[in-house]
C-alpha cells in the first residue's frame, strides 16, 4: 500500500463526531486487512528464512527418480535405457503438469547419464559402445525448448562424424565429433526460463541421442542397451518475484 | 422596523467563485482554500503534511541546496508515483529534487538515491548522473508509467527507464560499430591460364583446389581442400549453387564406403567438360543491433566490410586410405562447396545490453535486394529468440545462416534523441519537443519504449513551432504548440498514424497542466487561460474556455513562469487543481480549481510538482514548498506533529459577490446575514461586509460554529462515560447581527482558520420603500 496517514487532525474543541474518527481509522483497517507492502516494514524486519512462508518468494514443483548406477544397470530399479534412435524419447519419471495464473518459469532437468565411450566402459557383458553421447531437452506442452537443448540444436547439419580404422576395417575408430555428451559417466542440467500463460501446463524432459552422419543404424545401435539414465530430478520453479 | 417590510433573499449555497463585478447571487466571488465535501458541503483545506516527517513528526529542513539525507529537499522538480511489477507488488514514488531522482523506500524511512552522481549527499546513485539543476522557467520532470516500467525525462538531460529494480536510460542513444566480415579468399592470384601459375591447376577440368575460396576464414565441406572442417563441419549453407545439365557421375564415391572411387574422377576422359556443379560469386554484409533488458533496439551499426565468395566449382581432392591425396580432383556434391562465414568485433553495448541482434544482407549478386534480415540465434531457427547472440560478451558469431532462412527484415532505428516530452498512446511512447526538433513528435515501436523506428515523425505544426504538450485523449493523443492543438489519430491506411488540427489558435503553454476529469474532458493551460477539450462529436468544436469566469484571476499568472504550472484531478473530490505563478512569483504560489461546473482557488502549499498515487490510495502528493518548507506533502492530510502558524493561521475564505447588483439603484437595507454552516468547534469565524463596490470593510462580526441550540460534545469538555454518544455534524442556521442602512450592493467576506463547514448563506434585507425606523436589530 505505501504510508497512510490520517485524514484529519481531531483535536480541542472540535466537535465529537464519527466520521471524521471513521475517516481516520479506516485507512489502517484497509491497509492492515491485506494491502501491506514493502513500505510498511523495516528494513531486515525479517531476519530468517524460516519467518516466510514456502511459497513468498517461489513455488516449487519437482519429480525425482532415485537409481544406483554402480550395479549393473540392466536389473537396476529405476535406470532408463535410452531405446530411440532418431527422436526426442520421454525420460521415464521427470513430468509434471501444473496449472498456472501464468507467470515466469524457471524449469531445470539434474540428470546422472551414462553414454560410454567404445570399450571403455564395462559392466558384465554389456557391450558398452554408447560411444556417441546424449543430447538432453525440455518440452514445455509437447513442444521442445530449443534454448534448453544440451548439445547442437543443428539436427540437420551437426552429427556424429566417425570413421572406421583404414586395415583391418572396424579394428580402429574415431570420431569426428559427436553432438551429445559423451562420456562413461556425466551429470548435465538442461533448463530454460519461460513465461507461460494461465492453464494447465506439462513439463518433460526429454533425451535422444546425437543423429548419426548416415543411415547407419551401428552408430547408434539403440538395441544395444549401452545409454543409460540413472538418478535424475526435473524442477520447475515458479518465480513470483 | 416593520417586519412586513423586510424580506429574505437567498439561499445561496456559493460553490464556485467568478472574478466578474456582475455576477448571480449564488457565485462568489472568491472562494479559497475549501474542498468540496461528498455531502455537498464546502469545508475548510487540512494540512498538508510532510509524507516523511522528520524525526520529530515535524517539517522538512529548509534550504535551496538539495540534502534529502537530511530531509532538506532544495528545489523540486518533479513527482510521480506508479505500482510496478506483477499484481503492483512495486510501490514506486520518485521525486527530482535539485539534480537527483530520488526513490521513496518506506523501509528506511527515507529516500534512496535512485540518479546521483557521487558528489551529492547519498552517492552515487543506482546510476550516476546529474541534471542541471535550475530555477529558470521549466517544464516540471515529466513522468509517463507504462506496463513495464516508468519513463524518466528530466527537463536537463537524457531520458532514463525504471523498472522498479534497475534504472538506465531509455533505449539507445549510442550506435554500435559496425562488425567485421570473415569470408574465403582466393590464393590463386594469376592471370596466365597456362596451367603453371602459383602451382594452381587451371586447365579446363581441372579447377581443382585452384587458390579459389582456399584462404582466409574459408570453410565447406570439401574434402581435401584447405577449407577445413571438411567431416565434422557439415555442409556450409551460404552461397548460391547451380547443377550442371549433364550430371557426370552417378556414383557418388562416399568416404571410407565401397564402390568404384574413380567413377567421378574428373580426369579429362570422363568429365566431359562438367563438373557436378559449381558456386556463384557471392556478396555479403551484417551489422550488429543492441537490445537491453526491456527490449529497446539500438539503431543499427553502420555495415561491415563485404564477405565474398568466388566461383568455385564442386570438386574434392580425392585421398585413398592410406596414400592420402593422389592430386585428383573429384565431382562433390554441389551443397559441398556452400560456404560458413562469420561476423566478428561484434560490439558490446552498454552494461544494460542483453543481447545482440545481427542482420545480415542475401547474397545482394543475386538477391535483388540489399535489404537486412535478422538472423537466428542458431540453426534450429529460433526467430522467436530475442536476439541472435543472447549475451553481452562474445564478439565472433559463426555464420551458416542460408539466405532462404532470413524472413524478418531489420527496422530502422533512430538514436533517442533528448527530449522533454513524452506520453503512451497507441500502445507507444511518443516523445516530443527533442533538442534537434523542437517541433518534432516520434512514436516507438508498440511496447518497446525506447525504440524509435525511423520515418515515423510528425511535425504536427507546419512550421515546426514547439512542442508544449503532449496528453491522452478518449479519441486519440493530444499535441500541442504554445498556439495551437492537433489530434494525433492512427491513418486511415492502418499504417502510420496523421495529425489533425483541432485548433490553429489555441494552444498549450504548460504540459503540467494537464489532466482529465473523471467524464474524460480534458483541461490545460493556454495563453489566456484554461481550456477544455471533450473529445466528443466534432473535434474542431471540442475545445472551449472555461475560464471566463476567473480571467480577472488568470490574467494576474505569470507569464514568464506559465510553463512550470503543475496540474492533477483529485481522486475523491474530481476537482481539477493547477499550480501555478500568480503576480510574478518565482513559486507556483496559487492553486486554480475547477470542478467541472467552475472555479475555486487554494493557496495552502507552492507546489512545483504534483501527482496522484496510481492505487487505492489515490493521494494527491506535491512536491514544493509549504510555510518555506521544501519537501514532499501529503495535500488533503492533517496531522498533529505538523502544525505550525501557516496552518493554525491559515483562513478559508469565501467572499459573496456583489449581491443583487441589477437593483443597485434602489439602496436596500441588510439587517441580519443567516449563515447556514456545518457544526464543527467551539470557535467562531468572521464575517466582514462590504458596500457600495468598496471593498473597505465597513463592519465585522462573527457567527458560531455550532448550533447554540443544539450544542454539540467537544473534544477537551466532554468527559468520557457522561452520556454523551457519537453523533454525526449536523447543519444549523446561526444569524450574523449587521447593520447596513441604505446601500446599493452588500459583500460579504466569511473567513476562518481551522476546521468550518459551509453551506450556503441567506440575507435579510429591506428595501428604502419599506417605512419605518430602521432600528439595529
Amino acid at each position: 500500500m505505501g504510508w497512510r496517514f490520517p485524514k484529519h487532525f481531531i483535536h480541542d474543541p472540535q466537535v465529537i463526531e464519527m466520521d471524521d474518527l471513521n475517516e481516520d481509522f479506516r485507512p489502517f483497517v484497509e491497509e492492515a486487512s491485506g494491502a501491506l507492502n514493502e513500505h510498511n516494514w523495516k528494513r531486515d524486519a525479517f531476519d530468517g528464512r524460516a519467518q516466510l512462508a514456502d511459497d513468498v518468494a517461489v513455488v516449487l514443483h519437482n519429480e525425482v527418480v532415485e537409481a544406483n548406477s554402480n550395479a549393473n544397470p540392466t536389473v537396476t530399479a529405476n535406470i532408463m535405457f535410452v531405446t530411440s534412435d532418431i527422436d526426442w524419447e520421454d525420460i521415464e519419471g521427470l513430468e509434471t503438469t501444473f496449472t498456472t495464473t501464468g507467470g515466469t518459469y524457471w524449469v531445470l532437468a539434474s540428470i546422472q547419464g551414462h553414454a560410454p565411450i567404445y570399450k571403455t566402459y564395462v559392466f558384465g557383458s554389456l557391450p558398452a559402445n554408447g560411444r556417441f553421447g546424449l543430447q538432453f531437452a525440455l518440452s514445455l506442452n509437447a513442444a521442445v525448448l530449443a534454448q534448453s537443448i544440451v548439445g547442437s540444436g543443428d539436427l540437420m547439419n551437426d552429427k556424429i562424424g566417425s570413421l572406421d580404422g583404414a586395415v583391418p576395417k572396424g579394428a580402429a575408430f574415431y570420431c569426428w565429433q559427436t553432438t551429445g555428451i559423451s562420456s562413461q559417466a556425466f551429470s548435465v542440467v538442461s533448463e530454460a526460463i519461460i513465461t507461460v500463460p494461465p492453464g494447465t501446463h506439462t513439463v518433460k524432459a526429454l533425451v535422444t541421442p546425437p543423429q548419426t552422419h548416415e543411415s547407419n543404424p551401428a552408430a547408434n545401435n539403440p538395441g544395444a542397451r549401452t545409454k543409460f539414465l540413472a538418478t535424475r530430478e526435473l524442477i520447475v520453479v515458479e518465480l513470483l518475484r | 422596523m416593520d417586519e412586513r417590510g423586510k424580506q429574505k433573499i437567498g439561499t445561496f449555497a456559493m460553490r464556485i467563485a467568478s472574478g466578474r463585478l456582475f455576477l448571480p447571487d449564488d457565485i462568489a466571488s472568491k472562494i479559497n482554500n475549501f474542498y468540496p465535501t461528498e455531502e455537498g458541503t464546502l469545508r475548510s483545506v487540512e494540512g498538508p503534511l510532510p509524507y516523511l516527517p522528520s524525526g520529530a513528526g515535524g517539517a522538512p529542513t529548509s534550504g535551496i541546496t538539495a540534502d534529502i539525507t537530511t530531509g532538506q529537499y532544495g528545489v523540486m522538480h518533479g513527482i510521480f508515483h506508479a505500482l510496478l511489477d506483477v499484481n503492483g507488488e512495486r510501490d514506486v514514488l520518485l521525486v527530482q529534487t535539485g539534480s537527483q531522482i530520488w526513490e521513496f523506500a518506506g523501509w528506511d524511512r527515507g529516500w534512496s538515491l535512485l540518479i546521483g552522481s557521487t558528489s551529492v549527499p547519498g552517492g552515487p546513485g543506482a546510476y550516476e548522473d546529474s541534471f542541471e539543476n535550475t530555477i529558470i522557467p521549466q517544464f516540471p520532470t515529466q513522468f509517463e508509467s507504462t506496463s513495464t516500467g516508468i519513463v524518466i525525462v528530466p527537463q536537463n538531460g537524457r531520458a532514463y527507464f525504471y523498472d522498479g529494480t534497475y534504472v538506465a536510460p531509455l533505449g539507445y542513444s549510442e550506435i554500435p560499430g559496425a562488425p567485421t566480415g570473415l569470408g574465403p579468399r582466393n590464393r590463386f592470384r594469376g592471370t596466365n591460364y597456362n596451367g603453371t601459375v602459383d602451382n594452381f591447376s587451371t586447365q579446363p577440368g581441372e579447377m581443382s583446389s585452384m587458390g579459389v575460396n582456399d584462404a582466409g576464414y574459408s570453410h565447406d565441406s570439401l574434402a581435401g581442400r584447405p577449407s577445413g572442417m571438411i567431416a565434422s563441419f557439415g555442409h556450409g549453407r551460404l552461397g548460391m549453387t547451380r547443377n550442371p545439365l549433364t550430371w557426370v557421375g552417378a556414383d557418388y564415391q562416399t568416404i571410407g564406403g565401397g564402390g568404384n572411387v574413380n567413377s567421378n574422377k574428373i580426369d579429362g576422359t570422363r568429365a566431359n567438360g562438367s563438373v557436378g556443379g559449381w558456386l556463384e560469386s557471392g556478396e555479403w554484409r551484417a551489422t550488429t543491433q543492441w537490445i537491453d533488458c526491456w527490449g529497446n533496439l539500438s539503431p543499427m551499426s553502420g555495415r561491415s566490410n563485404e564477405v565474398t565468395v568466388s566461383y568455385q566449382p564442386a570438386t574434392f581432392w580425392k585421398y585413398w586410405d592410406v596414400s592420402g591425396s593422389d592430386g585428383a580432383s573429384f565431382v562433390a556434391l554441389a551443397d559441398d562447396v556452400r560456404k560458413q562465414i562469420a561476423w566478428t568485433s561484434i560490439d558490446p553495448g552498454p552494461e544494460r545490453t542483453i543481447g545482440r541482434i545481427l542482420y545480415r544482407t542475401k547474397d545482394t549478386l543475386h538477391s535483388g535486394t540489399t535489404d537486412l534480415f535478422r538472423l537466428t540465434s542458431e540453426a534450429t531457427g529460433s526467430a522467436i529468440a530475442f536476439a541472435t547472440l543472447p549475451d553481452n560478451i562474445c564478439t565472433t558469431y559463426p555464420d551458416n545462416i542460408p539466405d532462404a532462412w532470413l524472413l524478418r527484415k531489420a527496422i530502422d532505428i533512430v538514436p533517442v534523441p533528448q527530449f522533454k516530452l513524452c506520453r503512451v498512446a497507441f500502445g507507444r511512447l511518443w516523445i516530443g519537443n527533442t533538442a534537434e526538433a523542437p517541433g518534432l513528435i516520434r512514436p516507438s515501436l508498440p511496447g518497446r519504449w525506447g525504440t524509435f523506428p525511423a520515418n515515423q515523425e510528425i511535425f504536427p505544426d507546419p512550421s515546426g513551432d514547439e512542442i508544449t504538450g503532449l496528453w491522452r485523449a478518449s479519441v486519440g493523443l493530444l499535441a500541442f504548440t504554445s498556439t495551437s492543438t492537433y489530434l494525433i489519430l492512427p491513418s486511415e491506411s492502418g499504417e502510420g498514424f496523421s495529425s489533425v488540427t483541432l485548433s490553429a489558435e489555441v494552444g498549450c503553454t504548460a504540459p503540467g497542466s494537464l489532466a482529465t476529469l473523471k467524464d474524460g474532458t480534458v483541461i490545460w493551460m493556454g495563453y489566456d487561460g484554461f481550456y477544455a477539450f471533450s473529445g466528443k462529436e466534432d473535434y474542431s468544436r471540442g475545445i472551449e474556455l472555461i475560464s471566463m469566469d476567473i480571467d480577472l484571476f488568470t490574467r494576474r499568472v505569470t507569464h514568464s513562469r506559465r510553463k512550470q504550472a503543475t496540474a492533477a484531478v483529485d481522486f475523491a473530490t474530481n476537482e481539477y487543481r493547477c499550480w501555478t505563478s500568480l503576480d510574478g512569483s518565482k513559486k507556483n504560489n496559487i492553486c486554480f480549481i475547477f470542478d467541472g461546473n467552475g472555479w475555486r482557488s487554494r493557496s495552502d502549499l507552492q507546489a512545483s510538482a504534483v501527482c496522484v498515487t496510481r492505487d487505492h490510495r489515490n493521494y494527491m502528493l506535491a512536491a514544493g514548498l509549504h510555510a518555506e518548507n521544501g519537501g514532499v506533502w501529503l495535500v488533503d492530510h492533517e496531522q498533529g506533529r505538523y502544525q505550525n502558524a501557516t496552518i493554525t493561521g491559515r483562513q478559508a475564505v469565501l467572499e459573496t459577490a456583489w449581491l443583487s447588483p441589477a437593483i443597485s439603484q434602489e439602496k436596500r437595507t441588510a439587517y441580519t446575514l443567516f449563515l447556514w454552516l456545518r457544526e464543527t468547534s467551539d470557535a467562531t469565524i468572521n464575517i466582514d461586509v462590504m458596500r457600495d463596490w468598496r471593498n473597505t470593510v465597513v463592519e465585522t462580526t462573527t457567527a458560531k460554529r455550532y448550533s447554540g441550540d443544539d450544542v454539540p460534545s467537544f473534544w477537551g469538555e466532554t468527559v468520557l462515560g457522561a452520556g454523551t454518544t457519537w453523533q454525526k455534524k449536523r447543519p444549523y442556521w446561526t444569524r450574523a447581527a449587521i447593520y447596513i442602512p441604505s446601500a446599493e450592493v452588500f459583500k460579504f467576506r466569511l473567513r476562518g482558520t481551522g476546521s468550518w463547514e459551509f453551506v450556503g448563506i441567506q440575507l435579510e434585507e429591506a428595501s428604502r420603500y419599506a417605512g419605518g425606523a430602521r432600528i439595529p436589530p
